[in-house]
């Protein structure tokens, strides 16, 4: 009995042999983080076709007669390409040009920001 | 798989191994403020590309591509591949920069405490519960709460360089490419084969590099170069409309055809000498195509 009890402590306290060289009792925490091996870096392919291609046509108008101008090459949303404006002036050119076809829930979200936006921009702070 | 000796009839054949470089240093003066523009040269290099001769002479400059030569004999203005000294690399960067960014439109958008459902009403009364007095349960202190800061919508980083600002950046591009001997100028792309490995062994044996830029004039270039390149990833053709700064910058070895570098030259130097547009250039100008 007394034997196993010892056997209990001394593996709980890693077998330290005293009380001077090692703490006696153990904090037994284990980690957050689990890893049983370092982790394997992620490979990158540089040269995918999107990457390998990016930035082509990006001069077309200089080069090419500016019968297009490199912003209509954006892809994105209608009413940011070839836009740049704070987040009030993104709202309202949302509104404008696809304010008809959204759902209501999110025209409703919309307007209420716009509102937000507007008072906040000219009625509060430094610069009104 | 060992060197295969291939037909390069072709190309204007050269048949000897590549010569080594000899660099011949030639200053030339430009201004009254003695600036002294040292404009390098390298004797036998390819810089005639696939065209005949393998070897010309310092003097014999009818070959020499003008472009280059263009931009040898401007004055004043401190651009082009004279000018190692006066290379522009910040404007490249700046180039660089506009074509990574003005076309990004970023999708993050979290929502605000108006937008997460629930939360309109006020979870206890304001006094008396002993809690701190609160109004909604979707604030942002509150756990599953809005974000008040947070990334709203899509938002695009749209901007425009000056043209001149951009027309320099291909300018000093082309200038770095050659400077690094990156530039080649070629006849024209017909080749013999369309097999991908021809053109891996010709790059090898030119020693282009890892990546190869194919510029041509049109879009239809003949059928045995766009086989070969289909399915390669590091060597890609390309038409000059498509030239950029990025692309440059990101293939090892730039090729153009010799249509290819007349064009540029027209291009890039008109707008040294223009006018001011009076209105956008898209509309008609009598003078102006």
């Amino acid at each position: 009995m007394a034997s196993i009890l010892r056997w209990g402590w001394r593996a709980l306290s890693g077998n330290c042999p005293s009380f001077t060289s090692q703490r006696p009792f153990t904090l037994g925490v284990p980690a957050l983080i689990r890893m049983h091996a370092i982790p394997k870096p992620k490979t990158v392919d540089r040269w995918t076709e999107k990457r390998a291609m990016f930035g082509m046509y990006d001069n077309v108008g200089i080069l090419g007669g500016f019968t297009v101008h490199p912003r209509s090459l954006i892809r994105g949303p209608v009413w940011l390409r070839g836009f740049r404006g704070n987040e009030l002036q993104r709202c309202l050119r949302k509104r404008r040009f696809v304010g008809e076809r959204m759902f209501e829930d999110d025209l409703h979200n919309l307007n209420k920001r716009i509102r937000f936006l507007y008072k906040r921009f000219n009625r509060y702070g430094k610069m009104r | 798989m060992g060197f295969r000796p291939f037909n390069l009839a072709k190309f204007g054949a050269f048949s000897f191994p590549h010569p080594t470089p000899k660099v011949c240093r030639r200053t030339v003066k430009t201004d009254r403020r003695k600036k002294w523009m040292v404009c390098e040269q390298r004797n036998g290099r390819t810089l005639r590309g696939w065209r005949g001769t393998g070897t010309w002479d310092d003097d014999d400059r009818t070959g020499y591509p003008r472009l280059l030569q263009g931009f040898c004999e401007k004055e004043n203005k401190c651009h082009g591949l004279t000018l190692l000294f006066l290379n522009r690399i910040d404007i490249l960067h700046e180039v660089a920069i506009w074509q990574k960014n003005f076309k990004r439109i970023s999708y993050a958008k979290v929502k605000s405490r108006a937008e997460v459902r629930g939360g309109g009403r006020k979870p206890w009364r304001q006094k008396g519960s002993g809690r701190a007095r609160h109004g909604s349960i979707r604030s942002p202190i509150w756990r599953g709460g809005g974000v008040a800061h947070g990334p709203r919508g899509p938002t695009s980083y749209y901007y425009m360089l000056p043209m001149k600002v951009r027309v320099m950046g291909l300018k000093v591009a082309l200038t770095v490419k050659f400077a690094q001997d990156y530039l080649h100028i070629v006849d024209s792309l017909e080749m013999p084969s369309p097999d991908p490995e021809y053109l891996l062994d010709l790059a090898r044996y030119r020693h282009w590099g890892n990546s190869v830029l194919i510029v041509d004039v049109n879009e239809d270039m003949p059928e045995n170069i766009l086989a070969a390149t289909k399915h390669s990833k590091t060597m890609t053709v390309m038409p000059v409309i498509g030239l950029n700064v990025h692309s440059m910058l990101k293939y090892e070895t730039l090729v153009l055809t010799l249509d290819a570098v007349n064009f540029l030259e027209k291009k890039l130097l008109w707008h040294d000498t223009r006018f001011s547009p009076l209105y956008p250039f898209k509309l008609p100008y009598k003078d102006f195509p």
